[in-house]
């Protein structure tokens, strides 16, 4: 698994469940306890964010992942979201990414430090809120699902 | 004070609306018959029970949060007090609750996580009443 470079933008599918008035809230970025990280998109470098997101839409489809047509992408820069991240939180995360066969574009996001349950779970939590303040702040990164 | 007894989800949204949050029950059943994504659980009872039994004990007192629901189902609300102070609380099917506060950092303009851990909700009231009462 390599990083992800600082300049690249990333999108994250935000459920309907977890957008209030448009804005994706700390939900849209929860990482169950059982998962290593959550998982978004990044977008092909040359295209720019609109023409990338019909590429990662595509792929989306093509896996069958779920997408509802009142649910997010929420479109963020990597240097930008880290370094917010440490701003809101005091919290370092990597940002890797981890393609398969059928999601070439697949990254995972997850506190730097591996540590114990109880301390992961509240970076997690944190990472979550960060995000979610970083969209209230730019609501203007989310984009229809579909 | 209100005694809560509901012990599913349509039970929850029922005392809500009984209560007068029409705003309230409206959302819940809105996400609560959501089609379930990639995974996600339904929407848990007992952590719907826990919100709507803060709600109806302190709805005087407090705006109507914006309500979400996490993919384990369990359901949060999100008061944003100003533009500059917001708190999120995850309501746990244990009965208490996951309560962060955060606010802008006057310095830098950053917003900050402030406060935050999982405690009481009659706990997370008394933490949150002096911003509700700030922002007023």
């Amino acid at each position: 698994m390599t990083n992800v470079s600082h300049l690249a933008f990333l999108s994250r599918y935000c459920s309907p469940s977890t957008v209030k008035d448009g804005v994706p809230r700390a939900d849209a970025f929860w990482i169950k306890p059982a998962e290593e990280h959550l998982s978004a998109n990044v977008l092909p470098g040359d295209l720019g964010v609109e023409a990338g997101l019909v590429q990662i839409r595509k792929i989306l489809a093509k896996k069958r992942f779920d997408t509802s047509p009142n649910g997010r992408l929420a479109v963020f820069n990597v240097g930008r979201i880290i370094r917010h991240i440490r701003e809101y939180e005091g919290l370092d995360v990597r940002i890797e990414h981890m393609p398969s066969p059928d999601d070439p574009t697949h990254v995972g996001i997850a506190p730097a430090e591996r540590v114990d349950a109880e301390t992961w779970y509240d970076s997690t939590f944190g990472i979550a809120l960060a995000l979610a303040q970083f969209f209230r702040d730019n609501p203007d990164s989310v984009y229809p699902a579909r | 004070m209100a005694i809560i007894t509901a012990y599913t989800v349509p039970e929850a949204i029922g005392t809500a609306r009984r209560a007068g949050l029409g705003e309230v029950a409206d959302r819940l059943d809105y996400l609560h018959k959501l089609p379930l994504e990639n995974g996600a659980d339904p929407m848990d009872p007992d952590s719907a029970r826990s919100l709507v039994s803060f709600l109806v004990k302190h709805h005087q007192e407090l705006p109507v949060p914006g309500i979400t629901m996490n993919p384990e189902g369990h359901v949060h609300g999100d008061w944003e007090f100003t533009k500059d102070s917001n708190v999120t609380a995850q309501f746990l099917p244990s009965g208490d609750v996951r309560f962060a506060h955060a606010s802008r950092d006057a310095d830098t303009g950053f917003f900050r996580a402030r406060a935050r851990g999982t405690i009481t909700p009659d706990d997370m009231f008394k933490k949150i009443i002096p911003l509700v009462n700030d922002a007023i």
